[in-house]
């Protein structure tokens, strides 16, 4: 435990992440209610809204970076051996900036052209 | 390596269940189960952008019984995160340590995702065939 140098900007990030969540959870879920995620033209014509489009790439952002974070105690907690936990903890970060990028040029593409 | 010398997290198998050690790993268990959910709305929005097939598959998928099931713990998941999120955040503030508290909140928790997630779930199914 305790092995993190940066704990208590690692601590303020989770807490300041989730209270992020709250509302662009709500506001994804109750967008939902409204526009059906199987109704391809709905969605699409949610989806281009610049609105929209701002509170996808924060929502998919700050889940991924809120995710990183919580893995990243996990395996802090359970990995003992220092190269490995290093490693791990690398690859993890290094996976939700790449889904972030990719959910970034879905959502653009979707704003300016969808298939 | 070097073997360390610091303390280790606890070994959980060696401790009683009890409602506060149950819901603080049911914490961590949600909270590793709502990443496959990050990959689920990533998929979602790379079929609609792109793969007109992948939009078709997601929502095959998802309207079959294994995938209600599926979404709907999913569900749970997020609302209890969510529900239990909050109390963590409170504790955080320095408030609600009290044992009598703890365990109050603890099945607040326990009853308010659980309504929840039925809630969404009813709201969601209402005039309209699956996900």
């Amino acid at each position: 435990m305790a092995s993190n140098p940066h704990g208590s900007g690692h601590w303020r990030a989770q807490r300041l992440t989730a209270i992020a969540l709250f509302p662009l959870c709500l506001w994804f879920l109750s967008s939902l209610l409204v526009y059906s995620p199987s109704d391809y033209t709905a969605i699409v014509e949610w989806l281009k809204s610049p609105l929209t489009a701002t509170g996808m790439v924060l929502l998919i952002g700050l889940l991924l970076y809120h995710a990183q974070l919580g893995i990243q105690v996990v395996i802090e907690d359970y990995i003992h051996q220092s190269c490995l936990k290093a490693g791990l903890i690398y690859i993890v970060k290094g996976a939700a900036l790449s889904l972030f990028v990719f959910a970034c040029f879905c959502i653009l593409k979707i704003h300016f052209h969808p298939l | 390596m070097m073997p360390s010398k610091r303390p280790l997290s606890p070994h959980l198998q060696i401790y009683k269940p009890q409602l506060t050690s149950v819901l603080s790993v049911m914490h961590r268990f949600t909270g590793a189960f709502l990443c496959l959910g990050i990959l689920g709305i990533i998929l979602w929005l790379y079929g609609i952008s792109s793969q007109p097939a992948c939009f078709s598959w997601l929502i095959s998928v998802s309207q079959n019984f294994i995938g209600k099931v599926f979404i709907f713990l999913m569900l749970y998941a997020f609302f209890y995160h969510l529900a239990n999120g909050v109390r963590h955040l409170v504790w955080d503030a320095g408030y609600g340590f009290e044992i009598k508290t703890v365990y109050r909140t603890g099945w607040l928790v326990v009853g308010s995702s659980l309504g929840l997630a039925l809630l969404y779930w009813v709201l969601f199914q209402g005039g309209r065939d699956g996900f």
